[in-house]
């Protein structure tokens, strides 16, 4: 299992903008994403018990009120749990922060659209079925 | 708010200008530069010619049909030597020969040029690729990348210009800004073509205008979306410059060159200062709105107001779509600013993205 310190590191290589908050056994991280070139750069943090799964909310700007793929907490769905699972030897820096970008840009195409475009567990878009 | 970033990107890509002019931007001044430096009659130093303006700034907007080239010669422009004057029909002079010298390398394309003295320049125009070089002779003591010394328009002496430190502080606020500044300098340059046929400010201005908000104390706030910091520029345009509506009848901006400080706005007329203030006035109500919109189709159709229906798309599915494809978990890459690319980025760390499904409520 990777320890904050190790997760810190990785996160702090991969994407210099965040830093971490101490706490004592939760990793707390917060920095900005900016998805596109003309995308505004959203406030991310990301809090990570050893015990459970890391936890990504986007605290600026406030989200659109019925943005797709959220927990009822207004965490962010990166993965489906069907498919892949959380474990403590997995990298944040390579798998929760580059999902988090990802989420962003596919919100952005569902404020553009109305659809979610990226890959989703409730299926595949019609409209990008229709366009490739 | 529906920051509307795919449409944003396609008015970006509609306002570019055709890969022609593009083509013929980088190629033709070549021809041109190549022509001067093995030139005898002509002494120019090297390295003899340098393209400025738009398409050297990569901020050029729709069709345009011209670039600057600055042509650099040895000259002192204290003691106005050479004569600026002199110099321009000398320039002229050798310029004409340049037909003849095209044909002569076997540039069967371009036999129709057309070479005209103009007060400050020589106009070289390629009728056959329609497009236009201005050459501007240059004193440049200290290189290009110095402050340079250009004929003042109607007056036979050398003024101080730096036109490419103009384009490295560009080039820097832009990379510091993940691309953003030549993005917004595109929109304001369209949005003046578009909302305004006659009195147009000129570029340089809208570029200082732009540098101006972006640098200063309290500036524009550059984490925002494309956008939003399109309605602030506005905004700020606006409010820096609406007290001298008031205060007397012929009063005009000082726009202070970015790189020199003097007043690059001397001779804007008053009427056109004053349209140029209503088009301003009536685009950021409009971005305004836009912004504050709760439905997509309302902010779409304030947007067209601002940019033109023909420029601003409302359907953008195919655009989404292929955006879509392109950022497919397992195929792109994210940069250290989170910046989702569908190739590697050219320098800077990244990260390959895993593949992953997302999941949650619909």
């Amino acid at each position: 299992m990777l320890n904050l310190a190790m997760q810190d590191l990785h996160i702090r290589n991969s994407f210099p903008g965040f830093s971490r908050n101490i706490a004592r056994s939760t990793g707390m991280w917060s920095g900005k994403i900016q998805p596109s070139d003309i995308s505004c750069c959203y406030d991310v943090s990301i809090e990570y018990n050893l015990a459970k799964t890391p936890k990504v909310s986007v605290r600026w700007p406030t989200l659109h009120p019925r943005a797709p793929h959220l927990y009822p907490d207004g965490t962010l769905c990166l993965y489906w749990p069907k498919e892949w699972r959380w474990q403590g030897n997995e990298i944040i820096a390579e798998t929760i922060l580059p999902w988090t970008a990802l989420w962003l840009y596919y919100y952005e195409l569902w404020l553009d659209t109305g659809y979610w475009l990226g890959p989703s567990a409730h299926g595949t878009n019609k409209m990008l079925s229709e366009h490739t | 708010m529906y920051p509307l970033n795919t449409h944003f990107g396609e008015l970006l890509r509609n306002i570019q200008p055709p890969k022609d002019r593009l083509d013929a931007a980088q190629g033709l001044p070549l021809l041109v530069r190549d022509f001067l430096a093995e030139n005898r009659d002509f002494h120019t130093v090297s390295p003899h010619t340098r393209l400025v303006g738009s398409y050297a700034q990569d901020m050029a907007v729709g069709d345009v049909k011209d670039v600057d080239f600055l042509v650099r010669v040895k000259g002192d422009p204290e003691t106005n030597q050479p004569k600026a004057k002199q110099l321009i029909q000398d320039l002229r002079t050798v310029l004409d020969e340049l037909p003849e010298a095209l044909k002569g390398e076997g540039f069967a394309e371009l036999q129709n040029v057309e070479v005209e003295g103009a007060r400050r320049s020589v106009h070289v125009y390629f009728a056959d690729a329609d497009f236009h070089i201005d050459a501007v002779p240059c004193i440049a003591p200290g290189g290009f990348e110095d402050a340079i010394y250009v004929p003042d328009r109607g007056f036979n002496k050398w003024i101080p210009s730096h036109p490419i430190g103009y384009i490295e502080l560009l080039n820097e606020l832009n990379n510091q800004h993940s691309g953003k500044v030549k993005k917004l300098g595109k929109l304001l340059k369209h949005f003046r073509n578009h909302q305004m046929i006659y009195m147009r400010p000129k570029s340089y201005w809208l570029g200082a205008l732009l540098l101006h908000h972006i640098r200063r104390v309290e500036g524009l706030n550059m984490s925002l979306s494309l956008a939003e910091l399109f309605r602030d520029l506005l905004e700020a345009i606006y409010c820096q410059y609406d007290h001298l509506l008031y205060v007397n009848d012929d009063a005009t901006p000082n726009i202070p060159d970015p790189l020199l400080g003097h007043n690059i706005s001397w001779n804007w007329g008053r009427n056109d200062f004053e349209s140029f203030m209503r088009h301003v006035e009536d685009g950021r109500k409009w971005a305004r709105n836009a912004l504050e919109c709760q439905v997509r189709e309302e902010a779409i159709s304030y947007w067209q107001r601002v940019f033109g229906e023909h420029y601003f798309p409302s359907n953008i599915d195919e655009a989404a779509s292929s955006r879509a494809l392109a950022a497919t978990p397992g195929k792109s890459f994210v940069s250290t600013a989170g910046l989702v690319t569908t190739s590697p980025p050219i320098s800077g760390s990244y990260v390959s993205t895993k593949p992953t499904t997302f999941y949650g409520d619909k």
